[in-house]
């Protein structure tokens, strides 16, 4: 049975003729070295954004005056494995990484990952005790909404999928 | 001395606000984070600005130096799923308040980044 289906016009790919220009001595050196990049390396603004975060891991107990617990090295591990991971997957697939959350400290001791973009936000919690799921929500700010749970020690397509709308 | 059973449990009103602290940790490069926003035995204290001006909000934590207090308008924080605002009045603070939270992690998950939408910076952190 035929499927109803639009015809497109044939697109053709312009060839942009760019003037060339003579490489400096620094650009030559950058353009020599050997390109050994693999796919899973570390996003550098992902990375910054870690090495920011970190330091919450230096918090005492009770650090607000009013209880709250400290932050773990193993909780803040699971949520770094988790954005690397989801990002080097990202990267080896399209070629191009994933937006970077915001890291911070989450309620009783867990660690949230905030994404606020312009079209839509998400926010992904990563709870202390490790035997419990991750919890995330988000929306287009509008009725395009994603909620749930994931062990976050595995790939979770849902979330690469809204990381990637 | 006072006895919170003098203060009256009043209604709260839409159009008015709540106003809760938020620790410098809640804070990056001057923007609010969600997790400020979290559960103690299921609520989470805030002061009705009926009974408290935003500066008595911030003198009353532990170290209000490294507080900021952000205000909510209690019509949006009722607008979020099944989320109450209640006045329950404390001896020593007739402002006190509290938002009720959903018990499930999911949920409060939700509602902690609908509630970081509605909240307003009204004091900002002191500078370092």
């Amino acid at each position: 049975m035929p499927t109803a289906e639009a015809v497109r016009e044939w697109e053709r790919e312009a060839c942009v003729i760019e003037a060339w220009t003579a490489l400096t001595n620094e650009q030559e050196q950058q353009e020599n070295e050997p390109r050994s990049k693999p796919d899973t390396s570390v996003n550098q603004e992902l990375q910054a954004e870690i090495d920011q975060a970190r330091q919450m891991l230096s918090l005492d107990a009770d650090w607000d005056g009013e209880g709250s617990p400290v932050y773990s090295k193993d909780t803040f591990d699971r949520a770094v494995a988790f954005l690397t991971t989801h990002s080097a997957y990202v990267h080896s697939s399209w070629g191009l990484y994933p937006p970077v959350p915001r890291v911070s400290p989450g309620p009783d001791g867990s660690i949230d990952l905030h994404w606020k973009r312009k079209t839509w936000e998400l926010l992904v919690n990563i709870p202390a005790d490790p035997s419990q799921m991750a919890v995330f929500y988000g929306d287009d700010y509008g009725s395009q909404k994603i909620k749930g749970s994931f062990d976050p020690q595995t790939f979770n397509l849902g979330i690469i999928a809204w990381l990637m709308h | 001395m006072a006895d919170a059973l003098e203060f009256l449990v009043e209604e709260i009103p839409d159009a008015d606000s709540v106003f809760m602290r938020a620790h410098k940790v809640h804070f990056r490069d001057g923007a609010l984070t969600p997790g400020v926003f979290k559960a103690q035995d299921g609520s989470m204290s805030v002061d009705w600005d009926k009974y408290s001006t935003q500066e008595e909000t911030k003198q009353r934590a532990k170290r209000p130096d490294e507080n900021a207090v952000i205000s909510l308008i209690v019509g949006a924080v009722r607008k979020i799923d099944d989320l109450d605002v209640k006045h329950t009045p404390e001896a020593n603070n007739r402002a006190h308040s509290e938002v009720d939270l959903p018990n499930s992690r999911e949920e409060l998950n939700k509602v902690r980044l609908l509630l970081y939408r509605v909240a307003q910076i009204v004091i900002p952190l002191s500078p370092a």
